[in-house]
């Protein structure tokens, strides 16, 4: 059976490489994941309800332009593009963001990653942006990750519970 | 020929200010890295937020790297945000820079009295910059000599409105990055027409008005400078609510009580439900025969952000009196363990801390709260912090 997805080493990354995912999230990809965070009241992430994320009346009274993406919906795109990258073999040991701005449904999204430092094996770091067709940057972060090496290629052993 | 010299004035580090990602060292990194591509930076101004820190020596980075790094503070006033050079002990026995009100002329004039300079930051941005403040509330610009115009995290219609007001009042113009994140430096700099080795030398640079602003690659051999920006050809961005601001009040003894909060239990079904909305196709957590076979966990594991999806109580309440919406502001995850289907996994949360800073949509009060994950056999898997912001917004329609 072939590996479906690219494993990335850390032999091969250079500090600057960079890549990205083009992302739109829409009304329909926010409501599967609400269903999934079983949202709902006041919430662990302490947003007062689901109104500003389904409902543009709502999303309006709280001086939106329209229904935005749930901050946790955001860290998700972003971690997707790292896991991607790094392929099944690597592990995240961080990821740091910051929500600078609203992600509203529909907006045509590139998810961006580069390398700022890949010196010592086989952690390397990345910052990371969610960019809008607007040329902002809702979501900006960090993220540190360890790679497999092409002599060790099993990858970077973490405990097991 | 004058000789010149290239800087970013404008950047904060993990060393003090709270919303930044990128280490000193990283910086001096990537300029390594760019300066190999061709690109002439010689330094850069470190500005954290509300904090000058002069414990930290970095005269062994600097020479390790060959990057000149100063020290400069972001402080913030009643017109928005300003840059002060040349920060001596007069200037911090004036004012307490923790505060998010300082009287901007104040802050300008004791500023030059003192032997340093003050710039007004990003000066296009809603709330924050001088722009509005002058359109708005008509402020005087008396003590105001320079703003930053080209700032690498404001827009393009931000810088814009930067670079009019400084074409109406007469004003000089510096760029900066902005950097919070090490890839973000040097994305706008400003040009010398001398060297600049010292905190002692930029301040005379600065006073010398010998300068001005360029973007990132401007500074490369036979590169192309692009006209400045005006407001008038470039749309605006979008908004976000009006603001006001409250006294904050809160209860301080909710903050660092570590309290159980819920917990979660995690089975192939539920790795599978969230995997597909987010059309996740990793084989570590979609693929049980590939996660047994290759994986390096002997078996298919959770993706750590299943954690979000945890309904868990909310925790100590610091009760804070500010403000009528939240929103998420920050989200940061460490890994310590791999999750597993049949896991039950604990959560615990804390109220880190509360602080108070002004951004584009005005005052801004932020409550960070620490959770820890751990699992039926009591090691800790993850933990999480998410910040939350206070603000008081406007409705859009009526």
């Amino acid at each position: 059976m072939s590996d479906p997805i690219e494993q990335r080493y850390f032999d091969d990354v250079e500090l600057g490489d960079e890549f990205e995912e083009a992302q739109h999230p829409t009304a329909e990809h926010v409501r599967q994941f609400m269903g999934q965070s079983e949202r709902g009241g006041r919430d662990r992430s302490g947003d007062q309800g689901s109104g500003r994320f389904t409902d543009t009346a709502t999303a309006r009274s709280q001086g939106l332009e329209r229904p935005i993406v749930p901050g946790n919906m955001s860290l998700a795109m972003i971690t997707r593009l790292v896991t991607d990258w790094m392929g099944p073999l690597g592990h995240i040991v961080e990821i740091d963001v910051s929500y600078r701005r609203p992600v509203l449904h529909g907006d045509r999204l590139r998810s961006v990653a580069l390398v700022t430092d890949a010196e010592t094996s086989p952690r390397v770091h990345l910052d990371l942006s969610l960019e809008n067709e607007r040329g902002e940057r809702p979501l900006q972060g960090t993220a540190v990750v360890e790679l497999p090496t092409r002599s060790s290629p099993s990858g970077p052993l973490r405990p097991h519970a | 020929m004058t000789e010149q010299s290239y800087f970013d004035l404008h950047v904060h580090s993990t060393d003090a200010s709270d919303d930044a990602g990128g280490t000193v060292e990283g910086y001096c990194k990537w300029v390594e890295a760019r300066r190999k591509n061709g690109y002439h930076i010689d330094g850069f101004v470190l500005t954290e937020h509300r904090r000058y820190v002069d414990e930290v020596d970095y005269s062994a980075l600097a020479a390790q790297y060959g990057v000149t790094i100063l020290r400069g503070i972001e402080v913030e006033t009643d017109v928005g945000h300003v840059l002060v050079y040349g920060v001596s002990a007069g200037f911090l026995e004036r004012f307490d820079v923790g505060d998010v009100s300082l009287p901007y002329a104040d802050v300008f004039r004791v500023a030059e009295e003192t032997g340093g300079i003050a710039v007004g930051a990003h000066a296009g941005r809603p709330r924050i910059g001088l722009v509005e403040h002058v359109g708005e509330r008509g402020v005087s610009l008396e003590t105001v000599g320079i703003i930053e115009a080209l700032n690498g995290g404001s827009s393009d219609y931000e810088n814009g409105r930067s670079f009019d007001l400084a074409e109406t009042h007469g004003l000089l113009t510096v760029g900066g990055s902005d950097a919070h994140f090490v890839s973000a430096l040097g994305r706008c700099l400003t040009e010398f027409d001398a060297r600049v080795n010292s905190s002692e030398d930029l301040v005379a640079a600065l006073r010398s008005g010998a300068f001005r602003p360029i973007r990132v690659g401007e500074e490369r051999d036979g590169a192309e400078r692009r006209a400045l920006p005006s407001a008038a050809h470039i749309p605006s961005t979008s908004g976000q609510g009006n603001l006001g601001g409250d006294m904050v009040e809160m209860d301080e003894s909710a903050i660092g009580e570590e309290v159980y909060v819920g917990s979660l239990e995690v089975t192939l079904h539920s790795i599978g439900e969230y995997c597909e909305a987010l059309d996740e196709t990793n084989p570590l957590y979609t693929d049980v025969d590939w996660a047994e076979r290759k994986g390096p966990y002997g078996g298919l594991v959770a993706p750590p952000g299943i954690l979000n999806t945890a309904r868990l109580q909310p925790g100590p309440d610091p009760q804070i009196r500010f403000g009528d919406q939240q929103f998420m502001a920050g989200s940061r995850l460490e890994t310590f363990a791999p999750i597993r289907p049949a896991d039950t996994i604990e959560a615990f949360t804390q109220v880190k801390e509360v602080y108070e800073k002004t951004g584009r949509s005005g005052r801004m009060v932020f409550i960070v709260r620490r959770t820890r994950y751990a699992n039926q056999h009591g090691v800790d898997v993850a933990a999480t912090e998410h910040s939350m912001v206070l603000r008081q917004v406007k409705a859009l329609d009526g």
